[in-house]
């Protein structure tokens, strides 16, 4: 994965969100941020982010919602799934609508970063 | 408890796993930036940058342990959700035996989890046939020498599935052959085993306790 390239991070659990968005700057991707699912679809419109790191479980619209909508408007984004450990039947349907892949919550960041670098390359 | 109150349950306590789970990504997180900026700095800037990294690690680590309990705990919660469903007895055994790993800890007790190799499926009532080991276990346990190992193992006892708990280097099948009336403390869950559609047996001795759960 190039150095800049964009990722949106999407949850509603704003600390986690800020704090990953700040581990992934230090680290050169360019994180840009949604604490909700109407504004990840927003984000996802104006920035066109290659991969956008989802989580499932959160209130109004939800990861899943939102990821259709992703696929339906940006067929190309590829999209990577935050489950709870409760909620892994989630990550699987997520796959199944076509998001890239899942993982579980909290996420080893180095495992994160080689996810992603799997979606990028499949994005392009 | 009845089947309302024990889905209730099961739903609050889902809930409150899941959201002690993204308090634990949120302090993993913290952790791991504080790891980050400490290896930004050069060397000997920071005063204690060692102990700092240390702290870091032991932060992580307890986070990781956290999760772990949290996941039995949604485990255990998912658990009420169906009052007669499929269960694999591997899985069930594995997860009542980590969920009272404390009781045996405050006995210095391991209990341990003994898999059948492949999955031994049965329907049942997973919560009250937790309820049931767990009965078991804390059977064992008052029993067991301090330092012991107690086993709870899935298996195929005259070809039924079947659960032993105990103490003891070995399980052997003439273990199973004089098999003694449920034991007078568990006599309570008669009503509890007949709902399960199985039988418990002694199958202890004067010094190693032991129970077979057997399903009919």
């Amino acid at each position: 994965m190039e150095k800049g390239t964009k990722v949106l991070l999407v949850d509603d659990e704003v600390e986690f969100v800020r704090t990953l968005a700040e581990r992934l700057e230090i680290r050169g991707i360019q994180a840009l941020v949604a604490t909700d699912g109407a504004e990840a679809l927003q984000v996802a419109d104006e920035q066109s982010p290659p991969i956008v790191v989802l989580d499932v479980m959160m209130p109004g619209l939800g990861g899943i919602e939102v990821l259709q909508r992703l696929k339906e408007n940006h067929p190309d984004i590829q999209v990577i799934l935050l489950t709870g450990h409760g909620s892994t039947k989630e990550g699987i349907r997520g796959m199944h609508l076509g998001a890239f892949d899942y993982l579980m919550k909290p996420v080893h960041i180095e495992e994160l970063i080689k996810k992603m670098g799997e979606a990028y390359e499949a994005s392009r | 408890m009845n089947q309302q109150e024990i889905a209730f349950m099961g739903r609050i306590t889902a809930g409150l796993s899941h959201e002690i789970n993204n308090v634990l990504a949120i302090i993993k997180e913290s952790a791991g930036l504080m790891d980050d900026i400490l290896r930004l700095c050069p060397e000997n800037v920071v005063p204690h940058q060692d102990r700092l990294f240390k702290a870091s690690v032991n932060i992580r680590k307890q986070v990781d342990r956290g999760v772990n309990i949290v996941t039995g705990l949604n485990r255990f919660a998912h658990s009420m959700d169906e009052p007669w469903t499929q269960v694999d007895l591997n899985e069930l055994t594995a997860r009542i035996t980590f969920l009272m790993q404390r009781f045996g800890r405050q006995r210095r007790i391991r209990l341990i989890a003994a898999p059948h190799p492949e999955p031994l499926i049965i329907q049942t009532d997973p919560f009250r046939l937790e309820m049931l080991l767990a009965a078991g276990l804390d059977f064992c346990l008052v029993r067991a020498g301090e330092g012991s190992d107690i086993v709870a193992q899935a298996r195929l006892v005259e070809g039924r599935p079947a659960i032993w708990m105990g103490s003891g280097p070995d399980v052997s099948p003439t273990l199973f052959a004089a098999k003694g009336p449920c034991p007078q403390d568990l006599l309570p869950l008669q009503a509890d085993v007949k709902h399960l559609n199985a039988d418990i047996f002694d199958v202890g001795t004067e010094s190693l306790p032991g129970l077979l759960i057997q399903f009919r």
